[in-house]
This record gives C-alpha cells, sequence and structure tokens, in this order.
C-alpha cells in the first residue's frame, strides 16, 4: 500500500518529543508525516542550539585590560 | 583451535589453511595490533556477545548516509536538478528506523551447560550520547549543516552515485599456492571538491573535533588504503581522503572536515609495509602459531579478548565460548 493511503498510525502523535520515544520504542511504527514531525523538532533544536552558541560568543567577558589584571599594584 | 564449524570465509585461502587472500583494513588492523587478536577475530571468528555501542552507531550512522545519498542522487536523476533534500533525509531517517540488530544473549541450556540466542530487535542503547535519538539528530544536523554541499557526489559511468564502492585490487604478491592477494574494502563516498576528487569516510566520536581528534588520521592505514583503491575504482586521480567527522554530545552534534593528503610516494610505503603484513601472516597461518603481542592487550579501553588471553590457555575456550559467539568478518562479502 502506498504510504500517503495508509491509516494513520494508532500510535502516531504530533510533538516531536513523544515521536522521539517512539522511534527508540517502535521504529517500524513511524509514517512519514511523524518522519516529518521529528525532522522539524531536531531542526528547531538545532535552531536554539545556533542560537545559544552565538549569544555565547556576544556575551563572552571583554578581555582584561594590563591594569585591572594587576589589580592595583604599582609597576616599580 | 576450537573443532566447530566455522562459516564459510570467502576471503581465506582455498588451499592454504587459516591464509587470508582477500584483505580489508580492519583484517589488518587486527594482524598489527596483535597476531593472537587477528587469529581469535578473524581466523576463529570470535565476536563478543555484546556489540561495542559506538561501532553499532557508526554502523547504523553509515547505513543513514548511505541512504540519504542514493535517494539525493536519483532524485536528481529523475526530477529535481537541485535535489531532493527533505525526500532523502526521510530515506535515511526510515533507513536507521529499519535496521534491526542482531543481539546475542548466553543463557543455561536446560541439558546442562551453557548456549546462545540470536535475536533481531530495533537497536538500543543507553548510552547518553550514542543512541537512537542522537543518531537521528546527527543524521538531520549533518543534512542541515552542509545543505548544498560543496564536496559533490561523483556520478560513475553507470549513472549511479558513488556511495559504498566497494573494491578489490590485485597485490603483487602470491600466496604459497598460487592465489594472489589483493586489497579489498568499502569506501563511504567519492567527492569532486574543490575541482579535486577525494574519498571521503563519515567518522563518528564522542571527542571533541580539533587538532588532537585529527592527528590519529596522518598516517593512517584505512584511508591510504582508500585514497590508493580510490583512484584504481575511479579513473580520476585523487587528490587525499576527507575525515567527515561527527562530534556527538548529549544535547547537540558538531561537524568538522579535515583533509588528509597522502603523496605517490607516502602510498608507495604504505604499500610495502602492507606486503610484509601480509607476508607475517602467511607465516603464522603456515605454522599455525599466532603470537600474542602484550603491548597491545591495554591500549585504547583495553582489548576485548583480554580477560580471555589473561587465562591459562586449556583454560581459553571455555571463557570464549562464554562471553563470545562465532560470526564471520568476511571483506569480500557485498554490502
Amino acid at each position: 500500500m502506498p504510504e500517503k493511503d495508509k491509516p494513520p498510525s494508532p500510535l502516531s502523535v504530533a510533538d516531536p518529543e513523544s515521536l522521539r520515544e517512539l522511534a527508540a520504542r517502535d521504529p517500524l511504527s513511524l509514517t512519514d508525516d511523524d518522519i516529518d514531525t521529528l525532522v522539524a523538532g531536531y531542526r528547531a533544536e538545532r535552531t536554539e542550539y545556533i542560537k545559544k552558541q552565538t549569544t555565547k560568543t556576544r556575551t563572552k567577558k571583554p578581555r582584561p585590560s594590563v591594569e585591572e589584571l594587576l589589580g592595583g599594584i604599582e609597576i616599580p | 583451535m576450537s573443532n566447530q564449524t566455522l562459516a564459510l570465509n570467502e576471503s581465506l585461502s582455498k588451499e592454504v589453511p587459516h591464509l587470508q587472500i582477500a584483505w580489508d583494513s580492519t583484517s589488518l588492523g587486527y594482524l598489527k595490533a596483535c597476531p593472537r587478536k587477528y587469529q581469535l577475530r578473524i581466523i576463529e571468528q570470535w565476536s563478543a556477545n555484546r556489540n561495542s555501542v559506538a561501532l553499532q552507531f557508526g554502523i547504523l550512522f553509515h547505513k543513514g548516509m548511505e541512504a540519504y545519498h542514493d535517494a539525493l542522487a536519483r532524485s536528481v536523476r529523475e526530477a529535481l536538478p537541485a535535489g531532493d533534500y527533505p525526500g532523502a533525509l526521510r530515506a535515511a531517517i526510515r533507513a536507521v528506523l529499519n535496521e534491526f540488530v542482531e543481539v546475542v544473549e548466553a543463557y543455561d541450556h536446560p541439558d546442562g551447560g551453557e548456549a546462545v540466542i540470536h535475536r533481531h530487535q530495533p537497536w538500543e542503547s543507553i548510552c547518553p550520547k550514542r543512541n537512537i535519538d542522537t543518531l537521528i539528530r546527527a543524521l538531520v544536523w549533518h543534512s542541515d549543516n552542509y545543505g548544498c554541499d560543496p564536496a559533490r557526489t561523483i556520478v560513475l559511468a553507470d549513472g549511479k552515485p558513488a556511495v559504498e564502492l566497494s573494491f578489490k585490487l590485485d597485490l603483487p604478491l602470491e600466496s604459497p599456492a598460487g592465489e594472489r592477494y589483493m586489497l579489498c574494502g568499502h569506501i563511504d563516498r567519492l567527492v569532486e571538491y574543490n575541482d579535486t576528487n577525494w574519498v571521503l569516510d563519515y567518522k563518528t566520536t564522542t571527542m571533541t573535533l580539533g587538532d588532537t581528534y585529527y592527528s590519529q588520521f596522518s598516517p593512517h592505514s584505512q584511508l591510504m588504503l582508500y585514497t590508493l583503491a580510490g583512484g584504481v575504482v575511479y579513473t580520476g586521480k585523487i587528490h587525499g581522503a576527507i575525515v567527515d567527522a561527527v562530534q556527538l554530545a548529549v544535547g547537540f552534534a558538531r561537524f568538522g572536515r579535515h583533509l588528509v593528503i597522502s603523496t605517490k610516494s607516502q602510498l608507495q610505503e604504505w604499500l610495502q609495509n602492507t606486503i610484509c603484513y601480509i607476508a607475517q601472516a602467511e607465516r603464522y597461518a603456515l605454522s599455525e602459531y599466532w603470537p600474542m603481542n602484550e603491548e597491545s592487550c591495554h591500549k585504547w579501553s583495553g582489548c576485548k579478548y583480554r580477560d580471555v588471553c589473561s587465562k591459562t590457555p586449556s583454560m581459553r575456550d571455555e571463557f570464549l565460548s562464554l562471553d563470545f559467539h562465532r560470526e564471520v568478518w568476511d571483506p569480500m562479502e557485498n554490502r
């Protein structure tokens, strides 16, 4: 039976998190639509990850100046 | 050696017992690490009941990538010049979800003694960095990371993409029975990158991708073999190998590529070394004795046969049958 004509799997669920669990528990029950939803979930996760990495880079502390490093110690 | 019947191994000589004729990088690796390890795994076919999680993950990732590039190339040929990336990704995920792995479990036989049972089931792993979730993530993120990949899969003369390309190369060396030794293996992908041709090999790791990680690939026996073979299988010149590395973590995956260029004289040297090792293996087979290399027992996280080799020789078969089962490693087997 072509994939598009198959009835929806009774185990099929819409949110990517549940689908991840289903992929581990019962991988053969996933329909093509389920896989697309799963992919969308991983994509969103990647976007979030990249955003965090970018933010991390942007908020990186500026290098301390020599004066700050010396902490008030006077150079003879 | 135990008298139990062994599965047919096409890579072994038909004339000289226990002499390997067709060599791949895995069997060469065992021989170089320790001739006894080679004897146990390749000649006697002892495979650990518990397959390493890293190995299983790597096998499944390769299967997914093969399905991905196969589907992508098919879509380019059939209708979409730019390639059907969503369709290819679906094919990759479907390929790993449909893959059932063999699980071997030892149990007490009712008639006494130990026996093993072979079952096929979806891959299960409790490893936080290598499981079905991190596997699918790695496939999806890899596809998105490389998108319109600058390393383009070469299309062979028969129109098929150069993915999971099996090769066999004759060596200028014959066995005592006159059989021609050969090298064989499977190249993950042949690609065109910056107007030059490369063999591309996937590597999955939990190490950080940096100089320390990449330094292990130069020199690297498998990459030398593939670079050499790529030039023979594909008529164009092969510039070198690309390590397509995937770093696996609990919540993310990172990607990196590293170029490994081998000069002609380096490849010649590798070939010369390999012929020396094969000649050594011939001596071991003719004398029916594969010596232990104790220097290798504790490398990495320890050899999987270390517990067996630490026992007195008369006890070893008993220990082997507890934690290992017979599974042929045949480099001549088509994938």
